[in-house]
């Protein structure tokens, strides 16, 4: 189980460049462009699904997150042209020639069975992570927003229905949405990673930006066990420090911790 | 790569040196002690159609990388707690957290309104047999401590015809024959022969011997 | 015993002292130095306790401090002036009942007039450090040394002023420039950019937060 602690805020478009060079220096590394592929599955609707397990555990319905890296390629093929500037051209819906129907080939797999080469694709070609979180923890002294995150790893699929909706299907898990996210990270100080990214939702081979206007800031240090008091206390501090030399610049602060919530009903909210 | 799944069910803790003896003239070497643990979940949604299946067995290897195959109906993942496993584009691409736990724990923790653990089969310090056709893992089989049979898994590494296989099958099932053993259930079938793959043909394979 | 409360010593003391007037007691005044004392008191006594660290003060720490010394000293001289007449025409006096014999030196702490020695001593050792004998020192004299001390602090502080005035301390050019081209200090070309490169908040980060995780729009 994972901790992920975390401060977010948000930038224009306008401020993009120059906020990017400043990082660049406080940081001491180039910003690293990223992309990734969400999709959002839910519990089958269909299903009439206990709120409680064998043992009498309240387990809530929650939302598996399936998560895939992008080739850049598909967004920018002139390598040379590849680096975080490429990102101002997104400033809107439209994604510049990208071709969403990868996103639904990655999800589906190839329909066609002579394209089904499996075998020939890259490890990383086929893999996905699958994630579930909780609501990020309570309290009205936090400083930082700290939320567990339980991740799998799935290497690849196989089976006569070998795309990986149809075991996630076969799981009681249907698609719920989906995001896009492209954006550049950058490596600060203390194992504090800071990203800037546009988001798109898409949805029937429509892409619709949610970041319009700007880009969402997220400061975060990931620790490895939820037990570690030691490491989340020195995450912290790193996350306030960085706070602390942003502030009156980007003003890193606690997202409510509500908007983080994927569960699939609020029922027993604390 | 092809492989084969044989469980012998009516055999007893020592059938497994018999069957070692009876391999000794085609020995090249013993080699690596393996394990594995074969887990199924029962689907706890009480309106499901009648006729649709509730189970998905889960099989960890501690050979094959340490992988776990989980399979429902048709389709299969293969999953790893192996941190060197998780391929870097996702990390770089803030896919992961690099920090991952297996599938099983998942289910037992966060998918436990869905999916309640109902069986768990072990076959532990299994031994590697190495001939110049096969590769042979055997392991005596137990159920909550209780001894359930023995388990062959054979595997035959590079590209060898399907009809070479199963010649080397029927080799084996000849020895098992000379030390009196005929009744066991045996697999070599894939998910879909069209579209192989063979850590998931694997696991289907055991799924097949194993299922009661 | 309540009822024959005369017999009782104490009760005797008290009814006395109730006896007495004290309306001519004046309280406001010696309240009002005495307050200031306190302070006084207490912030010299802090000063010097931070003096005799081995880590000394930082030099704007200890100017504050004294400059409040300075106030609460103005203040207390201020407060005797003002009761000046009032203190100087009342005599003290121990009432008959004080018991003389068992607290005398308690009554001769009270009713001393002199400074005690040790005050004595710092009092005569300011005057040996300003150099000023004040007893033989005339009052010309005494005049003479105070307003070279003023004339120092003046010429001091028309150093200052001076000193100032030779540099510029805004704009992009020296003072010796903005001498050789006027025309050089007369816009205002410097305009710093904090206000313009402050990124702004195009969106509600919580709402987007909630698309990512729930899908709701």
């Amino acid at each position: 189980m994972v901790l992920q602690l975390c401060l977010t805020s948000a930038i224009d478009d306008d401020s993009y460049e120059l906020c990017t060079s400043t990082l660049c220096n406080l940081s001491g590394n180039p910003p690293v462009l990223f992309s990734n592929f969400t999709a959002m599955f839910k519990p089958n609707s269909s299903f009439d699904i206990e709120q409680t397990n064998s043992k009498n555990q309240l387990i809530e319905q929650n939302r598996l997150k399936l998560c895939r890296g992008v080739p850049l390629d598909a967004l920018e093929n002139d390598s040379e042209k590849r680096d975080y500037r490429m990102l101002k051209k997104f400033a809107d819906d439209d994604l510049k020639g990208f071709d969403l129907q990868i996103l639904q080939k990655m999800l589906h797999g190839s329909i066609d069975v002579d394209d089904m080469e499996v075998d020939e694709e890259k490890p990383s070609e086929q893999s996905w992570i699958l994630s579930i979180s909780d609501i990020p923890a309570a309290g009205s002294n936090r400083k930082v927003s700290s939320q567990a995150i339980i991740e799998s790893t799935i290497l690849s699929t196989g089976g006569s229905s070998p795309s990986v909706i149809a075991f996630l299907s076969e799981l009681g898990y249907t698609l719920d949405y989906q995001l896009l996210t492209v954006g550049v990270k950058f490596n600060m100080k203390h194992n504090v990673y800071l990203e800037l990214s546009k988001i798109w939702r898409v949805e029937g081979g429509e892409a619709q930006q949610l970041t319009k206007g700007g880009f969402l800031v997220k400061a975060f240090v990931n620790v490895a066990k939820s037990t570690d008091i030691k490491s989340i206390n020195h995450g912290t501090n790193a996350l306030l420090h960085l706070q602390k030399e942003l502030s009156g610049y980007i003003d890193l602060t606690i997202p409510d911790r509500k908007s983080m919530d994927s569960r699939l009903e609020n029922l027993n909210d604390i | 790569m092809s492989s084969a799944v044989i469980f012998i069910e009516k055999s007893a803790p020592a059938t497994i040196t018999d069957f070692h003896d009876v391999l000794s003239n085609d020995l090249i070497s013993v080699k690596e002690k393996w394990s594995f643990e074969f887990k199924t979940f029962r689907l706890t949604v009480k309106n499901l159609p009648p006729d649709s299946s509730r189970l998905m067995h889960s099989i960890s290897f501690s050979n094959h990388g340490n992988k776990t195959v989980t399979i429902k109906n048709k389709s299969a993942v293969v999953t790893s707690t192996n941190t060197g496993d998780i391929p870097t584009s996702l990390i770089l691409n803030g896919c992961s957290s690099r920090f991952c736990e297996s599938f099983d724990h998942l289910l037992t923790s966060k998918l436990s309104n869905l999916w309640t653990q109902r069986q768990s089969i072990k076959g532990d310090f299994g031994s590697t047999y190495q001939t110049a056709e096969l590769t042979i893992r055997a392991t005596n089989v137990f159920s909550y401590g209780g001894f359930k049979g023995l388990l062959l898994e054979l595997e035959c590494e590079g590209d060898v015809q399907d009809q070479d296989f199963e010649q080397r099958v029927v080799k084996i099932r000849k020895y098992l024959k000379d030390i009196g053993i005929e009744d066991y259930k045996i697999c070599c079938e894939s998910m879909d022969p069209l579209c192989k793959n063979f850590t998931c043909d694997l696991a289907f394979q055991y799924v097949k011997v194993l299922e009661l | 015993m309540s009822d024959r409360p005369a017999s009782d010593p104490e009760t005797t003391v008290s009814s006395s002292q109730e006896d007495f007037d004290y309306q001519h007691v004046p309280a406001q005044a010696l309240d009002a130095v005495r307050m200031r004392l306190a302070q006084l008191t207490h912030s010299l006594a802090k000063l010097k306790d931070e003096m005799s660290k081995a880590e000394l003060p930082q030099w704007y720490s200890l100017q504050v401090q004294v400059s409040v010394i300075l106030t609460q000293m103005q203040s207390l001289t201020t407060t005797l002036h003002h009761f000046e007449e009032l203190l100087d025409s009342t005599v003290v006096y121990p009432l008959g009942t004080f018991p003389t014999t068992a607290h005398e030196g308690l009554l001769t702490t009270l009713l001393r007039k002199k400074n005690i020695p040790e005050a004595e001593s710092w009092i005569l050792d300011a005057k040996e450090t300003a150099g000023v004998d004040l007893n033989t020192a005339s009052p010309e004299e005494v005049k003479k040394c105070l307003k070279s001390d003023e004339d120092v602090t003046k010429w001091a502080l028309d150093f200052l002023k001076q000193e100032h005035s030779n540099y510029a301390f805004r704009g992009l050019h020296t003072s010796k420039k903005m001498a050789e081209d006027p025309s050089l200090g007369a816009a205002d070309e410097y305009q710093p950019s904090i206000g313009r490169s402050i990124p702004k908040q195009p969106f509600d980060v919580d709402s987007i937060l909630k698309v990512i995780h729930q899908g709701a729009n």
